[in-house]
């Protein structure tokens, strides 16, 4: 018996987890939780994917849906849809579908919506998913159209995943949601109770309409608790207090598992993790300037070391700037393997033989090991870096202000299958384009203007293929996502990060 | 003795008016707020547009007036995150924080003046030192440490307590202890200390020439002297166990202002940390307030002072 | 507003006398110094009694139990290469935590370097000028007190990044009320002593007078102000990164450690009990002297 095995035998002799999860089951209630709360129940004016995409397709249904072992688009509130042209989207709704509150689901709640969101004098929070939709107009009491600014590919990954449908006057003349009618919606679960900042409590619909393919409410309630410390929702699930929890530190997957009447499960998802470069004019100069030192930082990293023994199960290494299942996510790049030799002569050629100090930005909600790993692998060739651990808000003011010289990030796409979702947020002399490249931002802006693949494909092509020759960024590997949950809880993780509840149910 | 209490007050309100202007420099020098507000992604241009709308480009001087008009007025501003008055958003998470501030701040006297008399009564003996050793031990473990420790033992394994949360009183009692662990060695030295002197004072050795017995003493003069000092300390006491809130709350997952802080720091929702502090400032002058009157009272000599 | 924060009662101190027969007889004296020399000996030859770089990763020797997972369990990786075991990067952890040592005494020394003279600035100015002076710094300790020292210094550090300067400065800027407070308390029962009435008389100068007469004799009261503030913000340092926003990695503070290893405290203890052993040694040194200090200046004493 190993040593872990030990501690985990004693205190799987002590819990007694299976009893308390089968009473849960009793009382048919899914309870979860996670490190951020919630502070707005509705989908837009949230950053957080726990009130985006859960509440979005709880509470909420999009118009399509996306089968997620498929990959097609099923119908959900739209029963039809088609392009018009390439600007024009026209949706012909569902007959039988009810709000909470027992009104039927029009047209005008669908223009309402998109018109409400699209208006970037709302603010909704992340104006991306929106700022190419014009407008949305009502044909007649059951068909919609929806007008594009310009040609935009993936718009119906948008429809699909993110753009929950609310009732006509949802926001109401203060912007307040739910001040008219109360926070309704036609999903599978209607609002109990929403507490900002902590608790959400969710209940069955019973009017949920026959033939969705989200499929009728398993639990009678769902409840959501924010937990900001990721030991105390370990304990909380030890104790039969959670049913499901994610984000799992990887040192305490392995041995959580091993605990009576709990499941952990490693997944790895679309996020993907970077080293980005700074190739700005700096204050004092700026050696990343040199193509060399990009190189030589490239080859100093072992990536394949790092995911096997840091990142852990669920995690890929990746050499492509991107997601393989995106659209246009090109594998055939310039490749830089680990190569510390090879690094130092970079380095030295580059006339660092002595070293170099640089900062380095990351994102301080992912695990800060990864970032340390990285950066020791840097000081094995030479290369010291200031580390800064920061907020994404924080540390994308460094980037926007030439603040740094690398950052270490992150990027999800939302669950968009799509590398339009990813590289254009990054290259297209947005904030956190570090590179300023003519050629990638021309290509990435032309790829997402049209709707003709190979079109798409080519310029794609064009701008990969730059990125990791010019070594604007490093890839590094995808997240893996770990979850844990009650054994007798059925639950699938998909690569999108997005847990469907709504399929999720207690094992018979 | 109005006089005094006056005096005491307008000082209470320039304390208040001193941390309002610490805090509004802080948070608005150190930080762009316009760049928070505008949030990932957002263009130059729309943190520019921002600064204007908001009119974060006057000088900080006029915006901290306007800023503090609007306090007058219990007007706070709006919280960058959550998009609703500052005012609602911290007092809705007041009520945990209080009672978990004043259920640990009992159990901290209820365990500091026992142990303290005791300990004073006979320095030296097992009680003391025992006293003591408990006091440096609560002196040397950082609450979080002792948190974690106590949700493993307490809640995992013998499930006696819930984990997390603050929906009942069951669930404030962990956190509460852990809290009242971290203010009752000052509260429990400063009785000892005080009970010593006391003790070794004239009209105690008189009493005792007198005859009386020890029980009495005790009660009927020691005490009061010993406790008369604690009086403000104690006020002190419960706005460091209101500091001390933000790791607490933490762990604990409860919602109270402590845990709204933290998160408002991660994510430069500045308004609401100004908010918070000037709230716990507010309450500790009002507490310290309360405690010099109430020693002046049984004091009269402290109010020529 | 109230001044009386000081758990030492001022009216106990007198000038500093310490003969050695008394300090070695002090049990808490004793063991307090022990342990804190002892600390401070470890992290001042931190090179010589570990022959480990404290950042040298080795992501193939991650997280390798302590040497007695190989006594008691027979771990196969747990040996006397890595005494303590190895952390999550696979950096010995001995050598991080001899090297910690010196993080964390060195923050908690500045950081009460700076309260201290911030603190005795003011305290003495108060105290010996009285009058309006001691009521517009009467006024600036109550304002201090009124602000939490937690969430402004979370609140600092998360604006200014949390470099160990800063971390350093913002304790060391924001823990001097105790210093001040009892700092002036000392400095009115010294001013009223015969000598410094006596060198008053006979013309001496200000700065002088607070330098011959008055400084040494508030010397004791610094000295036990300042163990408890130099305990004080070491706690304070792990509670900010516990938080998140402590000293930045690599750099191995106790506080750090123990914060990184809290999600460990259910199947790999160890990880968060070392640093936490450590930590609390540290602690309860710098008290238990404090404790002696103040015992040993006391008229009487209390042996």
């Amino acid at each position: 018996m190993n040593f872990e095995g030990l501690i985990a035998g004693t205190i799987a002799g002590l819990v007694l987890a299976a009893g308390s999860a089968q009473a849960q089951q009793a009382e048919n209630k899914l309870r979860w939780s996670s490190t951020v709360s919630i502070t707005a129940p509705d989908p837009y004016y949230n950053f957080h994917r726990e009130a985006m995409i859960l509440n979005g397709q709880l509470v909420w249904d999009t118009l399509i849906y996306r089968n997620p072992q498929t990959g097609e688009y099923e119908p959900l509130l739209a029963t039809s849809w088609k392009w018009i042209d390439d600007v024009t989207l026209e949706f012909v709704l569902r007959e039988d579908v009810k709000f909470h509150d027992g009104r039927s689901l029009t047209s005008k709640d669908v223009v309402y919506t998109y018109n409400y969101i699209s208006d970037p004098a709302n603010k909704i929070n992340v104006q991306s998913n929106v700022n190419w939709i014009k407008n949305a107009e009502e044909i007649d009491e059951k068909t919609v159209r929806l007008n594009l600014k310009s040609a935009f590919p993936p718009a119906l990954e948008y429809v699909a995943s993110l753009h929950a449908i609310l009732p006509d006057g949802f926001f109401g003349n203060d912007g307040k949601a739910g001040s008219n009618g109360g926070l309704i919606g036609t999903g599978p679960y209607k609002f109990d109770e929403f507490v900002p900042g902590s608790t959400m409590q969710l209940s069955r619909w019973d009017g949920y309409f026959d033939g969705s393919p989200k499929g009728k409410p398993n639990f009678s309630e769902v409840e959501y608790r924010a937990i900001p410390d990721p030991s105390t929702q370990m304990a909380e699930l030890l104790s039969g207090g959670l049913d499901w929890i994610w984000y799992v530190p990887k040192d305490q997957a392995g041995p959580l598992s091993t605990m009576p009447g709990v499941v952990v499960n490693p997944a790895e998802t679309m996020r993907i993790s970077f080293l980005s470069y700074n190739v700005r004019d700096m204050e004092g100069g700026n050696p990343l300037q040199d193509i060399r030192v990009r190189q030589a930082i490239a080859h100093a990293i072992d990536r394949d070391t790092i995911v096997k023994q840091v990142v852990g199960q669920g995690s890929t290494a990746i050499t492509a700037p991107c997601f393989r299942t995106q659209f246009g996510c090109q594998q055939e790049v310039t490749q830089h393997p680990y190569d510390p030799e090879k690094a130092k002569a970079l380095l030295a050629e580059a006339g660092y033989a002595d070293g170099v100090t640089l900062d380095l930005v990351a994102n301080s909600s992912r695990d800060r090991a990864w970032v340390e790993s990285v950066a020791g692998y840097l000081s094995a060739v030479g290369i010291k870096t200031n580390v800064q651990l920061l907020q994404y808000a924080a540390a994308s003011e460094r980037m926007a202000s030439n603040r740094t010289h690398l950052f270490m990030g992150d990027w999800g796409s939302y669950g968009i299958n799509d590398v339009s979702a990813l590289l254009n947020n990054f290259f297209t002399f947005t904030p956190d384009d570090m590179a300023r490249d003519e050629t990638v931002s021309n290509a990435l802006k032309a790829a997402a203007a049209t709707i003709d693949k190979d079109t798409r494909i080519e310029n794609y092509d064009v701008a990969t293929k730059r990125i990791a020759e010019q070594v604007y960024w490093h890839p590094l590997w995808t997240n893996p996502t770990t979850y844990a949950h009650q054994a007798d809880l059925e639950f699938q993780a998909f690569p999108d990060e997005n847990p469907r509840f709504f399929q999720v149910k207690w094992k018979d | 003795m109005l006089v005094f209490a006056l005096k005491r007050f307008v000082v209470g309100i320039l304390v208040m008016l001193a941390v309002s202007t610490i805090t509004f420099t802080l948070t608005n020098v150190a930080a762009d707020p316009a760049r928070t507000i505008a949030g990932e992604g957002a263009s130059a241009a729309d943190v520019e547009a921002i600064r204007e709308a908001y009119g974060f480009d006057r000088p900080i001087i006029v915006r901290y007036g306007e800023w503090l008009g609007g306090a007058l007025r219990a007007d706070l501003g709006d919280s960058y995150r959550q998009r609703r008055p500052v005012v609602d958003v911290v007092m809705e998470r007041l009520p945990v924080t209080m009672s978990l501030g004043g259920l640990a701040f009992a159990i901290a006297i209820l365990a500091a003046i026992p142990l303290g008399i005791i300990a004073g009564l006979r320095p030296n003996s097992w009680i003391d030192r025992a006293s003591l050793t408990f006091a440096l031990i609560g002196q040397a473990m950082p609450t979080f440490w002792f948190a974690l420790l106590g949700i493993v033992v307490f809640s995992v394994t013998l499930k006696w307590l819930p984990v997390s949360g603050s929906s009942s009183l069951s669930h404030f009692v962990l956190p509460a202890v852990v809290l009242a662990y971290y203010a009752t060695p000052t509260l429990m030295r400063l009785t000892r200390a005080g009970m010593i002197e006391v003790m070794q004072s004239d009209y105690i050795r008189t009493a005792k020439a007198k005859g009386l017995r020890t029980g009495k003493i005790v009660l009927k003069h020691a005490l009061r002297n010993a406790i008369l000092p604690l009086v403000s300390v104690a006020a002190v006491q419960f706005g460091f166990m209101l500091g001390g809130s933000v790791v607490v709350e933490t762990i604990f997952a409860m919602r109270g202002v402590g845990y709204l802080a933290w998160e408002s720091i991660t994510y430069s929702d500045l308004p609401v940390v100004q908010a918070i502090v000037l709230t716990i400032a507010a309450i500790y002058v009002v507490l310290t307030l309360a405690a010099d009157i109430m020693n002046a009272w049984l004091d009269p000599r402290l109010r020529s002072n | 507003m109230s001044q009386a924060t000081s758990e030492a009662p001022v009216s106990t101190f007198a000038a500093p006398r310490f003969p050695i027969r008394r300090m070695l007889r002090h049990r808490s004296f004793v063991i307090g110094a022990a342990g804190l020399g002892l600390i401070v000996i470890l992290a001042a030859a931190a090179p010589l009694i570990t022959w480990h770089d404290p950042y040298a990763q080795d992501l193939m020797n991650r997280r390798i139990p302590p040497i007695w997972y190989a006594w008691f369990w027979d771990h196969p990786s747990a040996g006397w290469h890595h005494p303590l075991g190895t952390d999550n990067l696979g950096r010995d952890y001995w050598a991080r935590l001899v090297y910690g040592a010196r993080i964390s005494l060195l923050i908690g020394f500045s950081a009460t370097l700076v309260s201290g003279l911030i603190g005795t600035f003011l305290g003495v100015a108060a105290g010996y000028f009285g009058g309006r002076v001691d009521l517009v710094i009467s006024f600036i300790i109550t304002t201090r007190l009124a602000m939490p020292v937690i969430l402004v210094a979370l609140a600092t550090v998360a604006l200014l990044n949390s470099t160990l300067l800063v971390i350093t400065m913002v304790l060391g800027l924001l823990l001097w009320d105790r210093f001040a407070v009892v700092m002036r308390s000392a400095t009115m029962q010294a001013r009223s002593q015969e000598y410094v009435t006596a060198a008053k008389a006979i013309g001496c100068s200000t700065p002088r007078i607070i330098l011959t007469e008055i400084l040494p004799n508030v010397a004791a009261a610094f000295t036990v102000i300042a163990t408890i503030e130099m305990a004080t913000a070491v706690l304070y340092e792990a509670a900010l990164s516990f938080l998140g926003l402590g000293v930045q990695p690599p750099l191995p503070s106790w506080g750090l450690m123990l914060a990184e290893a809290k999600e460990d405290i259910f199947f790999s203890p160890w990880m968060i009990t070392l640093p936490g052993i450590a930590l609390f040694v540290l602690l309860l040194s710098i008290n238990l002297l404090g404790d002696g200090i103040r015992d040993l200046s006391a008229p009487g004493g209390r042996s």
